[in-house]
Formats: structure tokens, sequence, C-alpha cells
């Protein structure tokens, strides 16, 4: 050991450590601990970049290298080393930098002080770019906030490794959630609590987590409706295109209970429409968007079309714009043909981009195949049918659930005709939009038939396994537990025989017959009870094998 | 003397290389890719005869053994096609598909075999058109690459 003294401060206020000369001294230890440092690897850096003492030049308010403005330096290859935090605020401090550089701005305007940047911005008391004058206060909530248990004194005495500050125990941590104060736009009056007869309104109820055990799952995750911004000829929502609405909004219109009383308006004037063009295949049928047929969309256009030439009669121009109708199904084609005799005008064509006048009335052109030439018209109102979509997360639910899916992110069923509810995976059944565009009739069939299955699964009292498991040749296995660590199902675990010797053995209940086991024994000494190692050899050996009679 | 050796050998080879026809043996997994392989077939997709597939209840099935016995039977090249990493329906075994496969090209190397000529690919079952697309691209890799070492 060497003793050691310090030396005089330095510029930056520290004192160096010197070593005393002829101190040595020995000293016996029973544990000795080796503090590693760290510090970065200068090799990358330019050597102009750095001063003598290796330290590195750098403009300290913008993190901007002197020598080289397109070089920005943050965390450790600037400050000494510090926590992960202080060095994600550096580097966000860098990043606002190098923004500000390559857009040409200032590198100074409106950022804090020197003195600021090197402490508070840490403290979090300094946002990218600005300071923080008003710390939010505290929220108005009668339940005070509960502080982080810490370790005690006495405990920590005995051992200096333990962790000071713990984290909240699962009932504190709720507790701190509830504090929440769900600030919706609901005033909280609860007179809609004494309103309903039917007492369905409970004002305090909270978002819980149910943990339950299933035997069957349902997945009706249902669609999402396709959204026109996407096709920017429609300009839907846009400033001056509020006469172009969707399917979905025209049926609100219609709805005695909706936001008109069921008084169609034209949205930009609250006018009674003269002329309503329906646009089908709005994102389905078309390979820039979805390739496949929505299904609902022609028959939902026909009965908009239908009830407002009943409601209205001349007095309204109905225009139905389409690729081809689709009217399969029971009673539909009759719609159809009522809804022609009604006097609906249906005009074969793609309407052309969405354009204003300059009086602001909205018009397109459609190619008339049959005349040959392209005629404009100019409706009150455009209703665009838009494709079924899946859902936004429905990768995610696949991916929970296992279930797999097709190229345009519908779930799949295991037999297209003869298995159309059921997955590839037991017990999981989907129904309804979830897996395909689909209508009420067949969404209502196949809510009905996934329930009977699962119901079926759930209060038969046996179940059906595939036959397709693997086994333990007890003779050869050497107990060696590849097999264990590699099943997913836990279906394999090891035991000692009568002769003291470590085997394997398989639950033939959890096994799923996935044959990983098989591929990882060591001593080929797992056997499948299908796909056996000797079917697949067989093929292998023969699948190139020059015969006489080739396969047909 | 040994120029008029390596000619002939090179004529051989030649002569071997333009009647070669690649041969591709696939292990699918039967939830993903025979299901998309089916696909392949049912949207009447195109791709070349050479491949044959072997099914296998997942592609964790495929023992290492399989794939060095498919090279020494003829094989050109070895496809094994799995489900999407996260979609396995046997949790999480492709995984160890991917470590087996790493293990696998390190091995056929040192067997003086060609990387590509082992090829994991991620195919599930409404992927029909990356199956025909992946073997149409395997098997052109192995027209460049010529007939496997053990089958000259």
């Amino acid at each position: 050991m060497l003793k050691t003294k310090l030396g005089e401060a330095g510029p930056d206020g520290r004192r160096q450590a010197i070593c005393i000369e002829n101190s040595e001294f020995t000293e016996e230890f029973d544990y000795l601990y080796i503090a590693v440092g760290q510090y970065f690897d200068r090799s990358i850096i330019p050597e102009d970049m750095m001063d003598k003492k290796g330290n590195l030049i750098i403009d300290a308010m913008s993190l901007q290298s002197k020598a080289h403005p397109h070089i920005f330096c943050c965390s450790e290859f600037y400050y000494s080393p510090e926590s992960v935090i202080e060095a994600i605020a550096s580097g966000k401090w860098a990043g606002e930098s190098v923004h500000r550089y390559l857009r040409g701005t200032d590198m100074y305007a409106g950022r804090p002080p020197e003195a600021l940047t090197h402490s508070d911005v840490y403290k979090g008391r300094v946002r990218i770019g600005e300071v923080v004058k008003d710390i939010p206060v505290e929220r108005a909530n009668k339940v005070k906030r509960i502080p982080l248990p810490k370790e005690s004194v006495e405990a920590r005495l005995n051992s200096c490794y333990l962790e000071v500050v713990k984290p909240y125990s699962e009932e504190d941590a709720m507790r701190e959630a509830s504090r929440c104060l769900h600030c919706a736009n609901c005033g909280v009056c609860k007179e809609c609590v004494s309103a309903c007869e039917a007492d369905a309104i409970n004002h305090d109820q909270l978002p819980e987590i149910i943990h339950d055990k299933v035997g069957a799952i349902v997945v009706a995750t249902g669609y999402k409706s396709f959204d026109p911004k996407a096709i920017p000829t429609y300009h839907y929502k846009e400033p001056g295109y509020e006469g172009v609405i969707t399917g979905l909004e025209f049926e609100r219109l219609t709805n005695s209970a909706g936001p008109t009383d069921g008084k169609i308006i034209i949205p930009k004037t609250n006018k009674k429409p003269k002329s309503i063009a329906f646009i089908n295949c709005i994102g389905s049928r078309d390979k820039n968007y979805h390739e496949y047929c929505s299904r609902y969309c022609c028959t939902a256009s026909i009965k908009h079309a239908y009830l407002m030439k009943e409601k209205y009669g001349s007095d309204m121009d109905t225009l139905l714009f389409y690729k081809d109708i689709r009217t399969f199904g029971k009673g539909y084609e009759e719609l159809y043909n009522r809804s022609r005799s009604k006097g609906v005008d249906y005009i074969k064509g793609v309407p052309s981009e969405i354009r204003m006048d300059v009086d602001g009335s909205l018009y397109f052109d459609v190619y008339n195949v049959d005349l040959e030439k392209n005629i404009s018209y100019r409706p009150d109102l455009i209703v665009l049918q838009t494709a079924m979509e899946p859902q936004e997360d429905a990768k995610k639910i696949g991916e929970l659930l296992s279930c797999s899916m097709d190229k345009d992110g519908f779930f799949i069923e295991k037999h297209i005709k003869l298995a159309p509810v059921e997955t590839a995976s037991a017990g999981k059944f989907i129904a309804g939009a979830c897996r395909g565009p689909i209508d009420i009739t067949d969404s209502v069939s196949q809510g009905y038939a996934a329930a009977i299955l699962a119901a079926k699964l759930i209060m038969s009292k046996s179940i059906e396994k595939e036959a397709i498991i693997s086994e333990v040749r007890t003779d050869v296995c050497s107990g060696c537990g590849s097999c264990v660590s590699t099943c997913v199902y836990q279906a394999l675990s090891l035991y000692v025989d009568e002769e003291g010797h470590t085997k394997s053995q398989v639950n033939s209940i959890l096994c799923e017959g996935c044959g990983a086991c098989a591929a990882t024994c060591p001593s080929n000494a797992i056997l499948m009870n299908h796909f056996t190692n000797d079917q697949i050899e067989a093929m292998i050996q023969t699948a190139f094998k020059e015969t006489e009679s080739p396969a047909p | 003397m040994t120029t008029a050796k390596t000619q002939t050998k090179n004529n051989n080879q030649k002569e071997s290389t333009e009647n070669y026809e690649p041969k591709l043996l696939a292990f699918c997994c039967n939830w993903c890719s025979y299901a998309g392989a089916d696909l392949a077939g049912l949207s009447r997709l195109k791709y070349p005869p050479n491949i044959k597939i072997i099914r296998t209840m997942c592609s964790g099935r495929v023992d290492p053994q399989f794939i060095v016995d498919a090279f020494d039977n003829g094989a050109d090249g070895v496809l094994i096609a799995a489900c999407h990493l996260g979609d396995c329906h046997y949790i999480a075994q492709n995984y160890k598909t991917v470590k087996r496969v790493a293990l696998m090209h390190k091995m056929i190397e040192s067997y003086g075999l060609e990387k590509e000529r082992l090829r994991l690919e991620f195919i599930s079952a409404g992927e029909g058109n990356k199956f025909a697309d992946t073997v149409i691209e395997m098997v052109q890799t192995l027209r460049n690459l010529g007939p496997s070492k053990l089958n000259r």
C-alpha cells in the first residue's frame, strides 16, 4: 500500500491526490474489491479537439466543438461520468444544438445561461431550450402522496449493499395511482345516476385488471373504418370540403337520435342537400390501398340511397358511383332492384379528384364508359363508403394469442370452408370482422358458431388431445436435461429411476408435439409418435433419388 | 500433367453444370410455412419445381442431423421455413431454430459448402407470395453456386 495526500486545488476546484514518497506499508485483508473506473474511448476524437490534458474543447452552452462545428459532444464525452438520466439530458441538449445548427438558427437564443446548463439541466428544471419557471403545484387531492419507503438504518448498518430507497408495495402503488383526477369532460353532477332507470351508471368505477383463467377464447375484435384522408384527392376533413363525409357519418345523420335528429343537412351550410353522391369502394378493391372487397359497402350505399329516395322522392337526386354492384345475400338484390325503380341513379365509374369551385360548391368528373366522355357532377353532399380494415392493434392481439394473420392483417381460420371460426391453435376461435370483411348477418352467425364451439370445449368432461407427442427411450436417455430447457410447455422433467440413474420423462398431457426436444436430444433418446426420425430420414433419402417412374 | 487433369475436371464440372438442376429440400412448419406453400399453390403462383417439401410440426423439429443428411443425400440447398418470430405455434421454438441454423451455417462451411445453401426464412400462412419468391430466389442462388460439392 501507499499513502497519499491532497494537492493544491486545480482550476475546477478539485484537489488531486499525490503519492507520498517512501510511505509503503503492508496490510492484510479478508476481501479485496477493485473499483474499476470508466472512461470513454478517445480514439475516434480528432486530436485538435482535445487540450493537453485530454479534455475536450467544447462550447459549454451548445456542446458544440470549437474546432469542428459539425461535432457535438454529450454525456461522458464531455462531463465526468454521471448517471444515465444525466447522460440522456445532455444528449437531448446536444440534440437541440444539432437541430439548431442544421436549421442555421441561433445556437444560444432562448437557452438558459451557461451557469445553469451543467447542473440544472439534469435536475429537470430546464427543458430543451427553455427554463421552466412555474413548477406545477401538486394536484389538489385529499389523498396525500405516499413517500417511498426506505431501508432502516439498522439494516443498512448490517449490510451496506442494501438498496436505500425501496419501491412501493402493491397496495401503496395502487393507492398512489388512485390520486389520478380522471379529469374527463363530465362535471360529475351525478344527475344521470338518478335519471337512469336501469341503474346502469356508476361514477366510482375505476379501471381494474381482472385476472381470470379461461378454457376458451373467442376473438371478436372487429374492424376499423378506412380513413379517407389517406386518399388526398377526396380532400376528406379539409377546410371547405365539409360536404365530403363517410358512410358511417351519413348513417349518424339519418339516425333520429343523431346530431341533427335525423335531418339530412350539408355540414357546411346546414341546408338540406338537393343531390347526394354515394361513392363506393373507397380504399377497397384498389391496389393502392386494399385489394379485397369490403362486402358491406354496396348494400349500405343502396340502403342509404333508397332511404333518401323514399323520404324525399324527386326533391333529392341520389347518385351512386360504383365499380361493380355486389349485392350478394338474402334480399339484397331485391333491395337493389327496388332502389332502381325508385329512381336512384347508378353510374359506373370512379370519380376524379373532388374539386372546389369559386362559389365553394364541390364537383368531380366521372368517365362514362357508354358515352365515352367525362361527365361533371356537382352534388351537395358526397358520401364516401369506406373499406373495412383490421384493427390497429390486431397484430398485437394475434401475437398474444398466437393467431396467424393473412397479408391484409385479418386473422386466419383453420380451414376456409370447413372450420371457418376455428384457429390453428386449440381453444381459440375467431368471429366477425376480425377475420375478414363481413356484414352483420354473417357476423352474428359466426358469433353464435364460435360461442357454441367454445361452450362445447369447456362443457365437455374430456378433451381430445392430438396423438403427436414425444416419448423418451429411457434405455438410451443419459439424463443430460437438454430437452428440459428446450420445452416451452414444461412437459419434460428429470427423475431418478430405481437404479439411481437420472432420466427424462414426458408429461403426455402437457406435451403439444412440436418435436423440438427430439431435435435437441444429443443421444436421439426422444422419439416422436408421428413425424418420427425414421419417417423424416426416409423422406430425405428418397427426395432426390433417381427413380424410373417419376412422381406424377 | 496437373493442368490437363484440372482441365478434365473442369470439363466434367462444366458438363454437370450444363444439365444442372438445383435440388432444394425444404422443411416447412405445419402451421405457417406449410400453409403458406399451400396458399402459393391455391393462388396459382409459379415457382420452380426444384423444391421438395418435408412437413414438420415445427421448425424446431428440424434436427441438425436432417440438414446434414439432406446434403448427404444429394440436396444442393436446404430451406427451413418457420413462423415469424413471436408467432410460433409452439410459443418460442422457432427461436431455437434460429440458433441452430446459425450453428449449422458454421458447420456446413467447415464441410466446404457455401453458407447460402442453407437458408432460414420466416413465412406465415398468409404469405404465399413470399414462399414462391423465396423458392425462386433460392433456386437462382443455387444455380449461381453450381452443384453442391458433395454432388460433383
